[in-house]
């Protein structure tokens, strides 16, 4: 593998979660990065040395993750149910409130608009700056700090009222 | 001195300036609301962190790390001398089935059941590639033309079907006899030829009934991608072609 394999393997986990955190569950996620990956090493060219792959193969991901959804939509004849927080474990930190648990996060993250999920996906999850993430999505800094601004207080809404 | 949320958000994320920053801690000082809501804000992205921190410690699937290491090499529109080779070899790597985005993606993905022919066309030829100009024998044409459900053990299976800029129907393919063998056959004003034949992945067991967009070799893919005018037809798209025996329409 040259550099740009070696680099593209090392950013799988991050695609990985990534991928989860926009898809309904891990098959789809898997699925979503092996397209993405598909589509990456066909147009390798164009991606610059020097500049931020993940930003670049984060863009890819969401993209093929747009094409998907859209077309599961258009065909929309099987569905298989959405199993969200299926694979989440438990919340190795006692001290953390009950509420704010993986699953009660990942059920909620669900429930949000696309473009703050992916925002918060991004940000919060991933953890990449403002400028990258606004770059990955193709849009303003302020845009996007609104759709993460939104999104989070969402979340917390959702979070807060699920509590048992 | 008011702080408004998405300045605590920003705080939170790191995405303040030593001034700013050093105004805020200076703020929740005295301010026990503030401190209350940016307190809030950290245990969110400590929460939404954790929830899918577990994925970072999983070893990826194999074929993904495949499909990286596949991508490394050049366009695999190849011999097929080498292809017949190649798979006498054993444990090649099993490509991934997109287990579900191929239910809906591909409406009329169809496994063809041919039950004799063999693939003259494609299997006697020393050299296909792209290009190259290729008659599919009768089995094959026979599975081309079809639009319907098959049985399962099918021989030739045909993936989805696209117009190409010349305004030809084709479709992908796979067959497996001598070889496995993955490739783009289309149809001009006579008959189905063979545009683009690759070595094909490890067909799935039978009782696979489809063939999914991502079974289809990356090399075939890539092909598809410098021919395909427009979207891949759907199961309405494919009955029409299938109306006027896949001739172009013109």
């Amino acid at each position: 593998m040259d550099t740009f394999e070696t680099e593209l393997t090392d950013l799988l986990p991050r695609l990985r979660r990534f991928a989860r955190s926009l898809a309904r569950n891990a098959d789809d996620a898997d699925d979503i990065v092996q397209l993405g990956l598909e589509r990456a090493l066909r147009s390798r060219e164009r991606w610059q040395p020097g500049t931020r792959l993940d930003a670049w193969m984060f863009a890819i991901v969401r993209n093929v993750w747009i094409d998907e959804s859209r077309r599961r939509t258009r065909h929309a004849r099987v569905e298989a149910p959405p199993e969200a927080g299926e694979h989440v474990g438990t919340d190795p930190r006692p001290a953390m409130e009950a509420r704010m648990t993986a699953r009660a996060v990942e059920h909620a993250l669900q429930q949000l608009p696309d473009d703050q999920r992916e925002a918060v996906a991004l940000v919060l999850i991933d953890g990449l700056p403002y400028r990258e993430a606004a770059e990955v999505l193709g849009i303003p800094q302020g845009t996007l700090t609104s759709r993460l601004g939104r999104g989070r207080l969402a979340l917390i809404a959702l979070i807060e009222g699920e509590a048992p | 001195m008011t702080i408004d949320e998405t300045e605590v958000m920003a705080f939170v994320d790191g995405e303040l300036d030593a001034a700013a920053t050093a105004r805020i801690e200076a703020a929740m000082a005295s301010d026990q609301a503030l401190r209350g809501e940016v307190e809030r804000h950290r245990r969110l992205r400590d929460a939404a962190h954790l929830a899918f921190a577990d994925i970072l410690g999983e070893t990826p699937p194999a074929a993904l790390i495949d499909t990286i290491k596949a991508g490394s090499k050049p366009a695999e529109v190849v011999d097929l001398d080498a292809v017949r080779a190649a798979r006498a070899k054993p444990g090649a790597p099993r490509p991934s089935v997109a287990r579900f985005w191929q239910a809906g993606a591909i409406a009329a993905t169809l496994v063809i059941g041919v039950a004799a022919g063999r693939m003259v066309g494609v299997g006697s030829a020393p050299n296909a590639s792209a290009g190259g100009l290729l008659a599919a024998d009768p089995g094959l044409t026979q599975a081309l033309g079809a639009v319907g459900p098959a049985a399962p053990g099918a021989v030739t299976r045909v993936g989805f079907s696209f117009r190409n800029h010349a305004g030809e129907y084709c479709r992908t393919f796979e067959t497996r006899r001598d070889q496995a063998i993955s490739g783009v056959a289309c149809h001009d004003d006579q008959r189905w030829s063979v545009r683009v034949a690759a070595a094909g992945p490890t067909i799935p067991a039978a009782g696979a009934y489809r063939m999914a967009a991502s079974d289809t070799p990356p090399a075939v893919l890539a092909a598809v991608d410098a021919m395909i005018d427009g979207p891949s037809l759907d199961a309405t798209g494919e009955a029409e072609a299938r109306k006027q025996d896949w001739r172009p329409r013109r």
